[in-house]
């Protein structure tokens, strides 16, 4: 099996969490992790990354806007909805 | 959205209306941010998508999901507001060119009996606590680190990893193929990890 070194292994993290790789690039990578403190700190601080990115908080529509876009909704309906 | 709700919204069911400008908004405003210098641009873009969903309405025909299809009309509406080409550049004049390396290659041996390796440890970041991660001062970091970045990638990982959507649903609204969104997310992820570590642990000034 062929081996990665670590320089190279950080381009791959994204491909890899993507499932975009091919079985022996991918079986290198799990090969090298558990021997690899770095590697296996580096993977996980993408992981964490991707959680945080995750958790950004949602933005409520302010309510002038929610007002105005439920008055151009009834003025859709009023023209367009066949009672 | 199901087929109930859009029947609803072409009934004129204002809750259902309601309760879908509710849901789509962050999604919409976050990514009308990218195209606008200010929040009250951006809601302008967010209101002139809604009258376009409105007006096309009768014509929707289900070929895309509701939501991927709002998301498209709000991206074109945005980039020509902004001035910008309403369909994609070729990737390729966008942001391939160029050296890019995810972490510096100065972290790593050049020589010896392992070159490639890392020089230093990596900060262990498995015990940082889920309160950390979730505090306002960690997402104002994160948001920032996010609004750095080159549109395209700023598109991609908004849609990929903030709002949670699948690479196909991507394409539908950006038309970028899942190889170059690939490119384009390991770029956004990887800067925004970087300024992450540089947050949790400040780089040493010597």
């Amino acid at each position: 099996m062929k081996s990665i070194d670590c320089i190279d292994l950080v381009e791959l993290v994204t491909d890899a969490l993507e499932d975009a790789l091919d079985n022996e690039t991918l079986l290198s990578i799990l090969d090298h992790l558990p021997f690899c403190k770095g590697c296996d700190d580096y993977f996980n601080q993408v992981l964490v990354t991707v959680k945080a990115l995750s958790q950004q908080p949602a933005t409520t529509i302010p309510p002038r806007l929610e007002a105005s876009l439920m008055k151009l909704y009834r003025e859709w309906a009023e023209r367009s909805v066949v009672a | 959205m199901t087929d109930v709700d859009l029947h609803a919204l072409r009934r004129g069911d204002e809750r259902a209306y309601r309760a879908m400008v509710k849901e789509y908004h962050s999604a919409l405003f976050r990514l009308a941010l990218i195209y606008s210098p200010s929040r009250a641009i951006a809601e302008e873009a967010v209101q002139e998508t809604w009258l376009a969903v409105l007006r096309g309405l009768e014509g929707f025909e289900g070929k895309s999901s509701l939501r991927t299809w709002i998301c498209r009309i709000l991206v074109n509406v945005a980039r020509r507001r902004a001035g910008l080409e309403s369909r994609t550049l070729p990737f390729s004049v966008l942001e391939t060119e160029g050296e890019f390396a995810a972490v510096s290659p100065d972290l790593f041996t050049r020589t010896g009996p392992w070159p490639g390796h890392w020089k230093a440890e990596t900060d262990d970041w498995s015990r940082l606590p889920e309160d950390k991660l979730l505090s306002r001062e960690l997402q104002d970091v994160v948001t920032d680190a996010v609004a750095q970045l080159p549109r395209t990638q700023r598109e991609v990982i908004t849609l990929r990893d903030i709002e949670g959507w699948s690479a196909a649903e991507v394409f539908e609204v950006l038309g970028i193929q899942d190889g170059n969104q690939r490119v384009l997310l390991h770029r956004a992820r990887s800067r925004v990890r970087q300024l992450l570590q540089d947050y949790l642990a400040p780089p040493v000034l010597n």
